[in-house]
């Protein structure tokens, strides 16, 4: 397992082989090319957040004026979101000039890893887990909704087998009630059962 | 009668069994609510007001105080080990603390911390007791201006710790800046961008963010591949400990750490967070291993941890000495201590001496037994690192969730915390730092908030500045600091980095 | 025969019931939601009022603490909790909530169980303060309008209300210096005479005015006040500023009766006891044990007259 996954980890400058040995050639090129799409297809999410940043703050800029930005005298309840957003604006806009300039050239600081299918939907299962405990709580009542998330959160990350996740469950949904419900008689949501 | 003799007095008080049981009581409490993201040292003790009424204003005291100091050791276990802040002080421990636990040494950070934390609370009591009349009568003489000052030097200070790229870095602060302006404003009584949700009236709270943007953002990370080796296969005990190179580099920033927070304990606000915050900026200007910070460094737990600690013990002195509670947290201690009939103030130590020094003594002793307490616990902890993820990630994703609904008791909460994971991960993935997000959140609210009185008071008169002494040094104090780490990190360059 | 005896065995067993319920309240932990910061003013005054609550009702109180929007967070909470009496709130602005804009409501929403708290405001000075009289202070700030500084709370609150009555009632006009950080704040302000009046209550600023470090000019209460009968009141100096602050313990409406009788029949008992007036005196508020159920929110009613001009005048209500 551990060959395989360090066979893909790239890092930017390996991705080029600009300046590099042959042999490193040889090895990627296999991966050089899909890596270079992967690089185009990650700088164009950065691209995307960037613009997602600049709209929300040009959204607000208009909002935090009618707020009232005040003056000499007293400092209104808009101008702390009127530079922010002016700031987040700024920033975000030459951020995105910048990397559409960079197109062809290297840049995130992280690294990259070739995630597969299969990583991404474990994420959605575990995001899926965290959203349904705040769903689940308020009609069944926590008990049964930390079982319930924390059976599906072991199951999603790849526990093998149905008993030792269950004992598992059930500890910390056991800890979670006397820690929060009976030490510190916490008013966790209690749904119609308890 | 003189200090020491009074101290003396104040030991055999506070060893009498009732006082004993309650500072027991109070810093294993504490130590459990800090371990315990979303639950903070306010929760608790507002829980424990009830108990600490029964057995008279030094016991209540005691048992309170006890919990607040408590909540800071714990607060960094669970940033160091799962990256998930327990307090909102612990937060910047996440960064280099689970660092050293991917790298193994979770035992060492752990044990820094511990003994960092034993050093600055002792450091910040002796102070408390030497100084603290002096201390508070300065605390007073700080108006509008002097606090504006204060967080502009701090302000300056934690810029530095923007990240590589500073544009990112302005993104993300300006960001937390906004995010930390939703809510009601407090001075014009105005809604500002709740979008007629009545539970954001009251803004976004802090800490779900923090758990959702470290924590369950890592807990996103390790979801996508869960089966990578882990770098920790089995602790030796020889490894729980810090070697001698990292105790000797953690000498210094614990130092710094305790006056750095002592410092901050007097102003209003969370002290805490304030303190640790600049305690890691400066150790990060300052030590020549900065490219090592963000990857481990033993400096960014030593000092930080440290720094929160001395920190709230400092914070108690406004609270005792002026009656005064600058930190909400003090504020409930003002409430023990006022159902007891007993009011703190400049009078306070002149007519309730025993209450006083038999506090100073259980501070000094709950100071130690938390170190008894912690440190036996380490090899305990670090055990937990070495879980897999298949057993660690329902439990840290059990113990966010409701973590992060205990601080309001709100559902809204819960969904700002995965909402903050999901965008913390997408941003961490795309070189983003989440550091200046949270400095942009923590000092927007206090920033704009000194602003906002100060321009209030100058009413126009900006040439009022130059009456008030105290403002003006340390505004003058901003370029000194800015041109010493200009020469630091020359000195390091030209002395190349040493290791 | 056997079919009589069943029908008497059921109403029986359900009388029982019926009746159990009533004596059996309260037989668990009343929950009340303080719509304030812990540590508050207001939550200590919750708090030892309830603790004596207590002695009477032979259950704990569980408190909560559910600050935010001056009370309305807390109170709409309190709206959808079960009018069981197992549930209560405390404000201490929950009838002006609607005209504020912050809630759809007022107290005729709710059940209203009593005003354990009246306490007026202290006109205060730093000590080393020029002004020796109200008087004074007023001539002063008339002569110089903007540039005598008045620390006060947040927008809307009691505090602040009371400040911008001031300024209204007297013509002056004055620097308000608002403090987002609560009544301590001012006690800072007035201590190290970074400001040079303000309003608050007692309490914030006992330990600064026992230093020595604050000194009063007048309270805004109707006669002097009892434990501190040097204070001379701004009525008796010739300003008609009689504004008092209060808490008030509040229920969900549709409480059942023999519940809301009890409630506010200990409730009255308790704010009348030596302990409570004893607390009060001390404290330099006041307590009248008359002000529970009806005669309270009455009490409110008339508080809400009181304050709507005030809130108009001072362009706080939200049309």
């Amino acid at each position: 397992m551990t060959s395989i996954t360090s066979e893909y980890i790239l890092t930017p400058f390996n991705a080029y082989p600009m300046g590099q040995s042959i042999e490193r050639g040889e090895v990627l090129k296999r991966v050089c090319k899909p890596s270079r799409k992967k690089m185009k297809i990650f700088s164009r999410l950065e691209f995307i957040v960037y613009c997602v940043f600049c709209a929300a703050a040009a959204a607000i800029i208009v909002p935090s004026v009618r707020l009232g930005l005040g003056g000499k005298e007293e400092l209104g309840p808009g101008l702390l979101p009127f530079l922010a957003s002016l700031c987040v604006l700024a920033t975000g806009a030459v951020l995105a000039i910048l990397t559409l300039l960079r197109r062809e050239k290297v840049n995130p600081s992280a690294e990259l890893e070739k995630i597969d299918r299969k990583g991404w939907i474990r994420v959605g299962e575990i995001l899926f887990s965290f959203a349904v405990w705040p769903l689940l709580v308020g009609v069944i009542g926590y008990i049964i909704s930390t079982f319930l998330v924390s059976l599906g959160m072991a199951k999603a990350i790849g526990y093998k087998g149905w008993l030792r996740p269950i004992i598992l469950s059930i500890s910390i949904t056991f800890c979670i009630w006397f820690l929060f419900g009976f030490m510190f008689h916490l008013d966790l949501p209690a749904g119609f059962s308890f | 009668m003189s200090g020491i003799e009074y101290l003396i007095q104040g030991f055999q008080v506070a060893l009498a069994p009732t006082n004993l049981i309650m500072c027991l009581v109070g810093v294993i409490l504490g130590t459990v609510v800090g371990v315990l993201p979303g639950l903070g040292p306010i929760e608790a003790m507002a829980i424990m007001l009830p108990l600490s009424i029964r057995y008279g204003p030094l016991a209540g005291l005691i048992l309170l105080a006890g919990v607040w100091y408590g909540a800071q050791y714990g607060g960094s276990t669970t940033s160091i080990l799962v990256n998930i802040p327990g307090e909102a002080s612990s937060v910047i421990t996440c960064i280099d603390g689970y660092q050293m636990t991917r790298k193994g040494r979770a035992g060492a950070a752990l044990t820094i911390s511990a003994i960092g934390s034993f050093v600055a609370g002792t450091i910040g009591i002796i102070i408390l007791q030497l100084f603290a009349p002096p201390l508070a009568r300065a605390a007073l003489s700080f108006g509008p201006i002097e606090y504006l000052a204060v967080m502009l030097l701090a302000f300056v200070a934690l810029c530095t710790l923007s990240g590589d790229n500073p544009l990112k870095g302005a993104l993300m602060i300006a960001f937390g800046a906004f995010l930390s302006t939703i809510g009601i404003d407090r001075i014009a009584g105005v809604q500002r961008f709740t979008m007629g949700i009545p539970t954001m009236m009251y803004g976004i709270n802090f800490i779900p963010v923090a758990v959702g943007l470290f924590g369950i953002a890592e807990v996103i990370r390790i979801a996508l591949n869960p089966y990578a080796p882990s770098p920790v296969k089995s602790i030796r005990l020889r490894e729980l400990y810090p070697n001698r190179e990292e105790s000797r580099r953690s000498i210094m920033p614990i130092l710094r750490g305790s006056f750095i927070g002592a410092f901050f304990g007097l102003l209003p606000g969370t002290p805490a967070v304030l303190a640790s915050f600049t305690s890691y900026s400066v150790e990060k200007s300052i030590s020549p291993r900065k490219a090592e910070f963000g990857k481990g460094a033993i400096e960014g737990v030593a000092g930080p941890e440290s720094a929160n600690n001395s920190a709230v013990v400092i914070a108690l002195i406004p609270l005792l000495c002026l009656g005064i509670p600058l930190a909400p947290v003090a504020a409930l201690l003002l409430a023990g201590l006022e159902m007891h009939n007993v009011t703190p103030g400049p009078l306070f130590i002149r007519d309730n001496p025993n209450i006083f020094w038999g506090f100073i003594a259980a501070m000094y002793l709950g100071n130690f037994l938390l170190l008894v307490l912690n440190l036996p616990l380490v090899g305990l902890f670090a055990r937990v690192a070495t879980l897999r993820p298949q057993v660690l990630m329902p439990i840290i994703g059990i113990f966010c969730l409701i973590g992060s609904y205990t601080t309001r008791m709100a559902i809204f909460d819960v969904w700002v915390m995965i909402g903050a994971g999901v965008v913390g991960f997408l941003l961490t993935r795309l070189g983003f730092s989440m550091v200046p997000l949270v400095i942009g959140m923590v000092l927007g609210n206090i920033l704009e908030d000194n602003l906002r009185v100060t321009i209030q008071w100058l009413n126009g008169e900006i040439s009022l500045i130059w009456t008030r002494p105290i403002a003006l040094t340390i505004l003058a104090l901003i370029p000194v600091y800015v041109v010493f780490i200009r020469l630091a990190g020359r000195k390091v360059l030209k002395s190349g980095v040493s290791d | 025969m056997k079919r009589m005896l069943l029908i008497f065995a059921t109403s029986v067993f359900f009388f029982g019931i019926l009746f159990s319920e009533v004596y059996a309240y309260p037989d668990k932990i009343i929950k009340v939601i303080v719509c304030y910061e812990a540590g508050s003013a207001t939550d200590l005054i919750g708090r030892t009022f309830f603790q004596h609550m207590e002695k009477e009702l032979g259950q704990p109180f569980m408190i909560v603490n559910k600050p935010g929007a001056a009370s309305a967070l807390g109170l709409r909470e309190l709206l959808e909790a079960k009018p069981d009496g197992y549930t209560l709130g405390m404000s201490c602005s929950v009838n002006v909530l609607k005209i504020l804009g912050h809630l759809p409501y007022t107290h005729r929403d709710f059940d209203v169980i009593g005003i354990p708290l009246v306490t007026g405001s202290i006109l205060a000075v730093p000590s080393k303060s020029s002004f020796q009289s109200t008087k004074a202070l007023i001539e002063h700030a008339k002569a110089n309008p903007g540039k005598v500084r008045m620390s006060t709370t947040s927008k809307g609150a009691v505090f602040w209300i009371h400040a911008r009555y001031f300024e209204r009632l007297t013509g002056a006009k004055f620097n308000m210096i608002i403090n987002p950080g609560g009544a301590s704040f001012i006690a800072t302000q007035l201590g190290g005479g970074h400001a040079d009046v303000g309003f608050a209550a007692y309490k914030p600023l006992q330990s600064q005015i026992e230093a020595g470090n604050i000194r009063i000019l007048g309270v805004t209460t109707e006669k002097r006040v009892q434990g501190f009968p040097n204070w001379p009141t701004l009525k008796e100096q010739g300003y008609d500023m009689v504004v008092t602050g209060w808490a008030g313990i509040v229920a969900p409406k549709g409480l059942p009766s023999d519940v809301y009788r009890k409630l506010v029949s200990i409730h009255a008992k308790v704010a009348g006891s030596k302990g409570w007036q004893d607390y009060c005196t001390a404290t330099g508020t006041m307590a009248y044990p008359e002000y529970a159920g009806e005669e309270a929110a009455k009490f409110l009613d008339q508080d809400a007259e009181i304050q709507r001009p005030i809130l108009e005048e001072i362009g706080a209500v939200q049309k």
